[in-house]
């Protein structure tokens, strides 16, 4: 019996006298099409910072692959295989995406410390690169400063940098917000196009994208874990409802 | 030792009053002004040049060392200072060097390279003992002086209206201004008085320091800093703390060990530093 | 509309991350034209080897600075230890030149090495407040240690000719000059290619978005300590240079006005993009030198000024000028990305 790619024992969070992760624990398996819901505030950016090493916890573990890592720094769990993207693009302005996705490939087969070959010197990353540009729709606006492209292609290079580290869990933090609707189906093809072996936890508000892509749902409200399981179990869940009535489809 | 100790209280409190502007600009504002020696001087030149070339008794002259600095003070805040308000430490660093470096070749034309020196009037010269211990009559006048000061900006800071509103604009300045604190003129009143203080500090200063000359800025700016870093940006104690130890470590390392000087000062600042860096500037800093 | 090639993808890919590394033309007729300059104004060469070494200075903060995103008000640090090194070697006996030039060099390196750690906590703030207490301290070190430093009174010492030909001191101003040229122009190659490396590029995106760098796995703190090694190494042969060819060292060098100009001559000529620092040090030993011939004692109120209309004005737009101009030449060498 293999260990979860990823799990949370127990893990608490305070922020003065504010509880924002009170005692959660769960698991996400192999190649898992999981997601986390909850309605705002309900502590879900500080679980993805948790796990992800950005914020240490008050109390609890972070297991990756089977080994402990609660006190591990953020790259080292990167190095690791745990891959994350951000709910508010966090891409580099000046770079252009080519160069961003050289960078995240570089560091990940070790060659990230070398001073004195030239970027782009390897055709096997030039290779991959091309890859992810294709898989993305990002081939055309490889050469431009981040900075100047439009809101959607940043958010697709956003998944595409934490997919270039080959990580074999990916946490995605809202990956459709403030994207316009002509450009959601981009997401959610990149979505649907994700390995099938690498485990996913998709944190999200739009409950199409949800219902779409999960196999298995989990349920955060005021930092607890209210309650898991297969999407229809939890779209028929009395709580689940009472939790998100009077807020809209989108969250 | 004991009037080590004194004449080191006496420098601290000194700087405290030269240093309180620079602690609320920086903890208010977020504001990095190395210019603030600039106001300093221009106190100690008021003060100076009033008594020498115009009569004007030393105490009578004190207003002046605050009010000239303090209305500079305003017209700077509003028209540049204001500018560069979210801009990086970098940015403001860079423009208050520039200021002071202006002020400096200006005051060597306007008034001359010499130290224009403050002559104490003879109720202030001497020593007198207290308790047996044996203190400068003016180092007693300083630290009684600019411990009431002390008092009455803590004073002020807590019990007045005012006080209250520059604490919540302190603590977070959009939500003070949502609550419909006039954040503006908060800022102009704090750095005209901080400015002013920095003026009135020049003034009482001219006398321990040997003279006003125009490197005046610049020979205390590095002491400002340290007073601010060992001290924080967190209100007057911490204003207060910051600026008495230093002081004492000054006179009594000058004192004791001479050959190894203002290094322990830097050291103390470094060290500082090293184990306090989001604590001292947990307001103003973005890593 | 059919998408793009593959291969025909691949091989822009290539290309584009490519760019960089080659030199082009207007770089070459830039040494050239420097080169040219010194063979042709044999008057001036102790002036352009004066901004010949502050390019080099120059430089070295523009690889924390512009490329790596660190703040510093302490460089000045590195130079003067590299300068009072090679002096105190060549007072000692050991006057060869490159002796000398490695000493500054190392020196430097290894204080940049023990403080680089300083850096990596707290914010902008906290780095410029600890590399201004760092570079007084030494001042305040080297001003105490008279013995070794000459104190206030400087130290005597003269330098062997370079390689045994040819002599560089301040009665051979123009091999001092071509000294100081060939020094610069091989570590500027060096950092040219350190820019455009994997290295260079994890260094920009630590300054783009460190956070968003550690999540892709790039260890920060070791890159940034190594970095900012180099730097000071690179400063400490600015400071040897300056030793060697004037003969002169004084403890003004570890002055707190030394760090504000190096970063002045950043700003003016564009920090990012390795070629700014050398424009910026140019024109300001020009402006300096025009100035004073004017009106001597009041250059400093010039520097300020121009800080203060240059930061109100917006560094960035105003530094990107010279950029821009080089930009109607050369379209792509003036990125500020990777080099």
């Amino acid at each position: 019996m293999s260990a979860p790619a990823l799990e949370a024992r127990g893990l608490v969070r305070h922020f003065g006298a504010l509880i924002a992760t009170d005692d959660v624990s769960f698991a996400v398996e192999p190649g898992a099409r999981q997601a986390l819901i909850g309605p705002n505030g309900a502590g879900k950016t500080t679980l993805i910072n948790l796990l992800t090493g950005v914020l240490t916890p008050t109390a609890g573990q972070v297991w990756l692959q089977g080994r402990d890592v609660t006190h591990l720094a953020s790259s080292a769990r990167v190095r690791m295989g745990l891959s994350r993207t951000f709910q508010i693009n966090q891409l580099f302005p000046d770079l252009t995406p080519a160069e961003s996705l050289a960078l995240a490939i570089s560091e990940r087969n070790g060659s990230g410390a070398d001073f004195w070959r030239i970027v782009g010197d390897r055709p096997e990353i030039v290779a991959e690169i091309e890859g992810l540009l294709t898989r993305f729709g990002l081939e055309s606006d490889f050469d431009r400063p981040t900075r100047d492209l439009p809101y959607g292609k940043q958010r697709l290079l956003e998944i595409a940098l934490a997919l270039a580290t080959r990580p074999q869990v990916l946490l995605l933090d809202e990956p459709a917000a403030g994207v316009p609707e002509e450009e959601r189906q981009d997401i959610l093809a990149a979505l649907a196009a994700l390995p099938s072996d690498v485990a996913i936890l998709l944190i999200e508000h739009d409950m199409d994208l949800v219902f779409n892509f999960a196999e298995r749902i989990s349920v955060l409200v005021a930092g607890k874990l209210l309650t898991e399981g297969a999407p229809e179990a939890i779209a028929a869940d009395e709580r689940v409802r009472g939790v998100y009535l009077g807020e809209d489809a989108h969250g | 030792m004991l009037t080590i100790l004194l004449d080191g209280v006496a420098y601290g409190m000194l700087l405290f009053v030269l240093s309180s502007g620079l602690s609320v600009t920086l903890g208010l504002m977020n504001f990095i002004n190395l210019a603030h020696g600039a106001f300093a001087m221009i106190g100690g030149y008021a003060t100076a040049l009033l008594m020498n070339r115009a009569g004007v008794p030393f105490l009578a002259t004190l207003p002046a060392a605050f009010v000239i600095p303090a209305i500079l003070g305003v017209v700077l805040e509003r028209t540049l200072y204001r500018r560069l308000y979210g801009a990086s430490p970098l940015d403001q660093v860079l423009f208050s060097i520039g200021l002071v470096l202006m002020a400096m070749p200006i005051a060597a034309y306007l008034i001359g390279d010499e130290p224009q020196q403050v002559h104490l009037p003879t109720w202030l010269s001497g020593r007198i003992e207290l308790g047996g211990v044996g203190i400068g009559v003016y180092r007693l006048f300083i630290i009684v002086v600019c411990g009431a000061i002390a008092a009455a900006l803590q004073m002020f800071l807590i019990k007045t209206r005012f006080g209250a509103q520059l604490r919540a604009s302190v603590d977070d300045a959009r939500v003070a201004q949502g609550l419909g604190i006039n954040v503006d003129r908060i800022f102009a009143i704090v750095f005209a008085v901080g400015s002013g203080l920095a003026g009135l500090g020049g003034a009482l200063s001219a006398d321990v320091v040997g003279g006003i000359d125009p490197s005046f800025p610049v020979k205390f700016l590095v002491t400002f800093l340290i007073v601010v870093t060992i001290g924080g940006a967190n209100g007057i104690i911490g204003a207060l703390i910051g600026s008495l130890l230093l002081g004492v470590l000054d006179v009594a390392g000058k004192y004791y060990a001479p050959s190894i000087g203002a290094f322990i000062i830097y050291g103390v600042m470094v060290v500082t530093l090293i184990v306090r860096p989001q604590g001292l500037f947990a307001r103003g800093d973005t890593p | 509309m059919s998408a793009p090639d593959a291969t025909e993808t691949t091989r822009r890919v290539a290309a584009h991350l490519h760019r960089r590394a080659r030199w082009r033309w207007p770089e070459i007729v830039f040494w050239l034209a420097v080169l040219a300059v010194i063979f042709a104004l044999p008057s001036r060469d102790a002036i352009i080897n004066e901004a010949l070494i502050a390019g080099l200075f120059a430089l070295s903060l523009d690889l924390i600075l512009g490329l790596t995103g660190i703040v510093s008000l302490g460089h000045a640090a590195f130079l003067g230890l590299g300068a009072y090194s090679a002096a105190v070697l060549a007072s000692n006996g050991f006057a060869d030149p490159l002796l000398g030039l490695a000493l500054g060099a190392a020196v430097a390196a290894i204080v940049g090495f023990v403080t680089a750690p300083l850096l990596l906590r707290g914010g902008d703030l906290t780095r410029l407040m600890v590399t201004l207490g760092v570079s007084l301290m030494l001042g305040e070190l080297a001003n105490r240690n008279g013995w070794l430093t000459g104190g206030a009174d400087g130290l005597n010492f003269s330098i062997a000719p370079l390689l045994g030909l040819f002599p560089i001191g301040f009665t051979g101003q123009r091999n001092a000059a071509l000294y100081s040229f060939a020094v610069l122009f091989i570590l500027f190659a060096t950092a040219r290619r350190l820019a455009t490396s994997p290295f260079g590029l994890s260094l920009a995106a630590i300054r783009e978005n460190r956070l968003r760098a550690g999540a892709l796995g790039v260890g920060a703190s070791r890159r940034i300590v190594a970095i900012y090694t180099v730097a000071a190494a690179y400063a400490g042969a600015a400071g040897a240079l300056l030793a060697q060819t004037t003969q002169i060292v004084s403890l003004d060098l570890f002055d707190f006005h030394r760090s504000a100009d190096v970063m002045l001559m950043l700003i003016i000529g564009g920090a990012g993009y390795l070629y700014g620092g050398l424009i910026g040090a140019a024109a300001f030993i020009v402006l300096r030198d025009v100035i004073s011939a004017a009106t001597p004692e009041y250059w400093e109120f010039w520097i300020g000024l121009a800080l203060v209309i240059l930061v109100l004005a917006g560094r960035e737009r105003i530094a990107s000028a010279p950029r821009r101009l080089i930009a109607l030449v050369a379209p792509r060498a003036t990125r500020r990305g990777v080099a």
